[in-house]
């Protein structure tokens, strides 16, 4: 245990000096690079170009990825994952000794030894604009910086650093943006993952396809490109992006009518099952984050009834998911992650619903070594305050760079040249 | 008992501080019956406690006028008197600020070149007439008018045109979508791209063709009450699902280009504004209700029956959620805008939006104006005067203050005319500046040059269609089981129209749809019937003048030499026909197809 982590270290060091070859734009550690260079740094046997490349697809090939599970609208923690004697649904015990959840997630609560179960999140924002691009980012939106979300930054940090593939996939969702990052780390959106991706069969032959392409990249050296230099940059991208998209061997991937019937009712016969299990697909081909998105959960009235529905769907998902991941042999590589942008108000309103309450709320995470069947944190008996290990947004991201071997406190240079480190202050917490 | 005593005086707070403010010297033009209640109220109070009580309203009005931040307010607001009764939408403001200039082209051109520092040099007629095409009836002209306008000789001809392209539906039509987007892309409810029971680009196309003023539009949108279908406007209240903090953040946040949500769970980080600001705008909206009437669906057999008005409690008050403590109920928070003016607790919904749309759009309120104007040049010359175009914050810079404050006191003087506004800053010489990107190592005069900024998805698809015959009906690949194939066409090239244009980005869907979709490749070919290129192999011969066509007709300008080199060249060693379907594919798939500049 000692030595992987130690191993691991001794990795992301050699990578983090190795980012100013590999990824090109953007990376104060180019500093930290040449600083080591000036140093007199000089290898033994081994050259350094060659060390570093050796340590930059070392990290690469370790294959690991990420899957959110995006509850948009706010899950009320306490009839998910924090019941208490006010929630709106009884509580079951689970595989855990000694840790209930509510009884709409039958299926997760046999599943517990996987998942840790983090019920002191505090944060300050109640706005679902706001929260939801903090929880993304880990960052306030300011209005002058648009920040890269951590599906953008994980991309970027561990994805391949050429794929026919997006390295990040959001379904369902719009997910947030790659920021000021470069355009190839914005998320590619699947709107319904039981059919493959809209327009994605060539309109003409692979030759006369490749003869358009070049006529269009003839052609946007026009006068267009004259006035504005960096969106045809950006667009030439994107195309590009596509083209290879289509003509990728890999794109069958999308195509969850590969998977058995069987397989795919244990997901749950709903866009979001259906969601986890493309998820799945996509990892395994070696997509490096993929979002799936539940939306709904701003239960303002009618809390009881609708929790009931959204964990119906919820919970087959999310279980059927990591049971492939353990069958597969995958989850040791995989975080998966399950939130949303706050919690819910321990009172309940007068259209029985529950309010918006980033005070105190849950999350879950399992896999890429994070240790399974316990609970961090607690909240009090109303549900209403942290009384133990509180846990900012920050430390959650500073957890998922740490599980997935990404360095939380590298720069990023954002506008005017500011560096932006990947999580401003945080600890991880496992 | 003394506790009970001072939460009931609280609660009228205010009102009774016409006595001892002229702010609130309206007392008697409060609902009858309102001021006995108080006035026994207080009579009934023991006399020591009494004394204690008024102090304590004092004390809050006090605080509340203290509390006026400074830049973004109404900037009479102390003579202004409050008379908020039911029924009555204009209240008698009396003074106008200091006689603006008129909402003319040569006004704003005058006013545009003293601020302005070296201009960017002028567009020529062909980008101009694509340029306000696009702006004001959201798609390209015709080849022959292209031809038309740019060999035309009359001075008056810029002026003709938009004359034109205003008194068009599609004007109305354009702006309708747009507003409906921004609306939209901020809705609480994510169902709201679902609520088509309102009709509410129609609705807005219709206000404003029928050139009703922005403020009237503004304040029927908050005031809008009843079932959809007969009151279209009720969309906003809607689309936030009768949320009192929501609606507040997002009426302030269009209609008055000031950013307060965040200031739901704190104080503003930046800005001057305060939690209990945040929740004394929000008590507007604290007795506004939403209810799927599902009573109604059955009767009428409708698909959605939505009804936004009054709570069904008559006592429900907005509350200000405990942060420490959130199991209790909340303190109760009286409606104060935010410069300021109160609404006493005992109004009703209907006078407490009135109200609001009173203060909003006041003409002692210049905000208002601000964050039309702001948001409006940012869409017609590429630049707000304030970015992001809806945060007129006191911390952010102002480009051209004066010019911006000019124009703004016009467009209040003009009383809010959108079209007048329209015509006189796009037939200014603000309009018909080159556009150029803005780049790390600009001056800053170059800076506020118009930027290239990517077309709405609304104006996409009728370019499509404009190009390539309607593929809006009948179009199965473009369309999912679920929405109709304009609301897929939107979910893959749609974004909010609140954002900067730089954080506006193409994507691989979008991408992939204009590159492959089977639909627009039967109708880039040149065999099947009908088709653009099919007729034009009819009637042209020269490869050169079809080469034009197509550049006429989809970016809506003539080729350069080299273009044109390089298309004729493409064709040299392949089939005509296939030769001009990859060139007009290309085009379709250029960066300046989705660009306005």
């Amino acid at each position: 245990m000692f030595d992987k982590r130690f191993e691991r270290r001794c990795v992301m060091a050699m990578y983090s000096m190795s980012i100013a070859r590999v990824s090109g734009r953007g990376d104060v550690s180019r500093r930290t690079f040449l600083q080591g260079v000036a140093a007199g740094v000089t290898g033994l046997g081994l050259g350094l170009q060659d060390r570093l490349a050796l340590a930059a697809d070392q990290l690469r090939s370790q294959g690991k990825s990420m899957i959110v599970l995006w509850m948009q609208g706010g899950p009320s923690q306490f009839e998910t994952f924090d019941p208490k004697q006010h929630s709106q649904c009884k509580s079951i015990e689970t595989a855990i000794p000694g840790v209930a959840i509510s009884e709409h997630f039958p299926k997760t609560a046999q599943l517990m030894k996987h998942w840790c179960l983090v019920r002191s999140v505090t944060n300050k924002e109640g706005n679902h604009q706001r929260a939801s691009y903090q929880v993304h980012t880990g960052y306030l939106p300011t209005g002058g910086v648009k920040h890269p979300s951590i599906g953008a930054l994980v991309s970027k940090e561990i994805g391949p650093a050429s794929s026919d593939l997006p390295s990040f996939v959001s379904i369902l969702g719009p997910s947030q943006g790659a920021g000021f990052l470069p355009i190839n780390y914005a998320p590619f959106q699947i709107a319904d993952p039981e059919r493959m991706p809209d327009n994605t069969q060539l309109p003409v032959d692979e030759n006369r396809y490749a003869r358009r392409l070049k006529l269009l990249s003839k052609l946007e050296r026009g006068s267009f490109e004259r006035i504005a230099p960096g969106d045809v940059a950006d667009h030439q991208k994107i195309v590009a992006q596509a083209a290879d998209m289509v003509r990728s061997k890999r794109l069958k991937a999308f195509d969850i009518s590969n998977e058995s019937p069987k397989t795919r009712a244990a997901y749950g016969e709903t866009p979001f099952g259906q969601g986890c299990l493309l998820a799945r697909r996509l990892v395994e081909e070696g997509v490096t984050f993929v979002e799936v998105q539940l939306g709904n959960w701003d239960t303002h009235f009618d809390n009881s009834d609708r929790v009931a529905g959204l964990a119906g769907q919820c919970d087959p998902g999310m279980s059927a998911l990591v049971q492939d991941l353990v069958d597969r042999r995958m989850l040791d590589k995989t975080l998966v992650v399950w939130m949303g942008e706050f919690g819910r108000t321990p009172k309940v309103n007068a259209r029985s619903g529950r309010d918006h309450f980033p005070k105190a709320f849950s999350m879950m995470m399992a896999g890429a070594g994070v240790p399974g069947g316990q609970v961090i944190g607690r909240t009090d008996d109303s549900g209403t305050s942290v009384e133990d290990r509180p846990v900012q947004v920050t430390d959650l991201l500073a957890t998922f760079c740490d599980r997935l071997g990404i360095d939380p406190k590298k720069e990023n240079v954002g506008p005017l040249n500011r560096p932006l480190k990947i999580v401003d202050g945080g600890t991880p917490i496992v | 008992m003394a506790r009970l005593a001072c939460g009931k005086v609280s609660g009228i707070g205010l009102v009774l501080a016409a006595s001892f403010f002229p702010l609130a010297g309206q007392a008697e033009n409060l609902p009858n019956g309102f001021r006995e209640g108080i006035r026994k109220k207080l009579e009934n109070l023991p006399p020591e406690e009494r004394a204690q009580a008024m102090a304590r309203v004092r004390k809050t009005a006090e605080a509340n006028i203290a509390r006026q931040p400074t830049a973004v307010l109404p900037q009479n607001v102390e003579t202004i008197p409050i008379r908020a009764t039911a029924g009555q939408t204009r209240l008698p403001w009396g003074g106008k600020p200091a006689s603006p200039h008129p909402l003319t082209p040569d006004h704003v051109s005058k006013a545009y070149a003293q601020q302005a520092g070296s201009l960017a040099p002028a567009i020529t007629e062909e980008q101009f007439i694509r340029r306000v095409y696009l702006d004001a009836i959201g798609h390209l002209p015709a080849p022959a008018d292209v031809e038309e306008f740019v060999k035309s000789r009359s001075s008056n001809k810029r002026a003709e045109l938009v004359d034109r392209l205003l008194s068009l539906p599609q004007f109305g039509e354009h702006w309708g979508k747009y507003w409906a987007d921004v609306f939209r892309y901020r809705a609480t409810n994510q169902n709201a791209n679902r609520i088509s029971v309102y009709q509410e680009e129609q609705w807005l196309a219709d206000q404003i063709n029928s050139n009703r003023n922005w403020g009237e539009i503004t304040s029927a949108i908050l005031t809008a009450k009843g079932l959809d279908q007969e009151a279209p406007a009720g969309f906003f209240v809607a689309y936030h699902e009768g949320e009192a903090v929501e609606l507040a953040g997002e009426a302030a946040r269009v209609f008055l280009g000031t950013q307060i949500a965040c200031a739901q769970c704190h104080d503003h980080p930046y800005d001057p504004w305060k939690r209990d600001q945040f929740h004394e705008m929000a008590a507007f909206f604290g007795r506004t209700d939403f209810r799927i009437r599902k009573d109604l669906m059955d009767q009428k057999g409708a698909r959605f029956v939505l009804e936004v008005g009054p709570s069904l409690r008559p006592q429900q008050q907005h509350r200000k959620p405990d942060l420490k403590d959130p199991s209790q109920p909340g303190e109760v928070m009286q409606p104060v805008f935010l410069s300021g003016q109160p609404l006493p607790l005992q109004t009703s919904d209907e006078q407490r939006r009135t109200a609001l749309a009173t203060f909003i759009t006041s003409p002692n309120n210049p905000t208002f104006a601000k964050a039309y104007v702001n948001r409006m040049w940012y869409e017609l010359v590429g630049y707000g005067f304030v970015e992001p175009m809806d945060d007129l914050s006191p911390q952010r810079p102002v480009r051209q203050p004066k010019l911006f404050d000019e124009l703004s006191a016009s467009f209040g003087q003009s009383n809010y005319d959108i079209k007048a506004f329209f015509r006189a800053v796009v037939l200014s010489s603000a309009y018909d500046r080159a556009t150029t990107q803005r780049g790390e190592s600009e001056s800053s005069e170059e800076v506020l040059a118009r930027r290239p900024s990517r077309l709405s998805a609304p104006e996409i698809l009728a370019n499509l269609e404009w190009v390539l015959g309607a593929v809006d009906a009948g179009a199965r690949d473009l369309a999912s089981r679920k929405a109709s194939p304009r609301r897929k066409f939107e979910q893959v090239f749609g974004y909010d129209p609140s954002l900067l244009s730089e954080d506006v980005e193409g994507s691989i869907p979008q991408a992939l749809l204009l590159m492959n979709n089977p639909l627009l490749e039967q109708r880039i070919s040149a065999q099947a019937p009908g088709t653009l290129l099919q007729k034009l192999l009819k009637t042209q011969h020269d490869n050169a003048g079809i080469i034009d066509m197509l550049y006429l007709r989809v970016l809506g300008r003539m080729p350069t030499r080299q273009e044109k080199a390089t298309c004729e060249a493409s064709l040299r060693s392949v089939d005509r026909a296939e030769g001009l379907e990859d060139i007009l594919w290309a085009l379709l798939n250029s960066t300046e197809f989705v660009h306005q500049f």
